[in-house]
């Protein structure tokens, strides 16, 4: 349905903004605006599944790392300080990982009041953002460990099962 | 910079009234310095945006396709 008056005088009190049609919404439209709802509500909860699942990994990688290392580490074997600090440091990594992602599981503390929208919008943004940093900081430091994990248990288990020198 | 402006809205493809709604429009920050560095008058291109509205009398949603100059957005 077209606007009859459209041409920016009684439609609006300025002319910038003119309106050029308005009709019943299309079916597609609805749908978009159903969509648009759904990534309005669920982007909050989609950051927060993220770290809880990463909290599980990371508190897992520490005990699956040290019977990893338990298991290719020769029953006598000492170790020279760099290769205690390689050994060691996947494990940190990994804790450093599990408490950023718990940083990032937990809501905010504040308060804001639910009768004014744009603190709520400016309560949600944040949210997300602070979930999104969160996030890549602590997939970051989990990927870093486990790179330096594989590397320390490689150092350990070849030379281990290598053939000895004549 | 952000500016509020009424758009009237007759008839409402729902009800068949009369219905105004506030809009708040933002400019965006390029053509805001371009605005400030230059005394040109702004001659840009004019752009179409899909509204979603509510009519308030049916409390019914309703589609409007408005016109607004480019460097312009519709904030909620």
């Amino acid at each position: 349905m077209k606007n009859p008056n459209n041409n920016g005088g009684p439609n609006s009190t300025y002319e910038q903004i003119k309106v050029v049609e308005t009709s019943p919404t299309s079916p597609h439209n609805e749908a978009l605006f159903e969509a648009g709802k759904a990534l309005l509500i669920q982007s909050i909860e989609i950051g927060r599944d993220f770290c809880k699942f990463m909290i599980s990994i990371c508190a897992g990688a520490i005990p699956v790392y040290l019977g990893l290392l338990k298991f290719v580490l020769p029953e006598s074997h000492t170790f020279t300080t760099w290769q205690g600090i390689l050994m060691v440091t996947p494990l940190l990594l990994f804790a450093c990982a599990l408490v950023v992602f718990v940083c990032g599981f937990f809501p905010q503390r504040s308060r804001f009041s639910l009768d004014v929208a744009e603190v709520i919008e400016e309560e949600r943004r944040t949210t997300i953002s602070r979930r999104y940093t969160c996030s890549w900081l602590g997939f970051c430091i989990f990927l870093v460990g486990l790179v330096v994990g594989a590397l320390a248990i490689i150092s350990v288990y070849a030379p281990s099962t290598g053939a000895s020198p004549p | 910079m952000a500016a509020t402006e009424t758009i009237t809205i007759s008839p409402c493809p729902v009800c068949g009234g009369t219905h105004r709604y506030p809009m708040r429009r933002d400019q965006s920050y390029g053509s805001e310095v371009i605005k400030a560095m230059t005394d040109l008058p702004q001659h840009r291109g004019r752009r179409r945006v899909t509204k979603f509205l509510m009519c308030p009398v049916k409390q019914v949603m309703f589609q409007a396709v408005l016109e607004l100059p480019d460097g312009f957005e519709l904030s909620a």
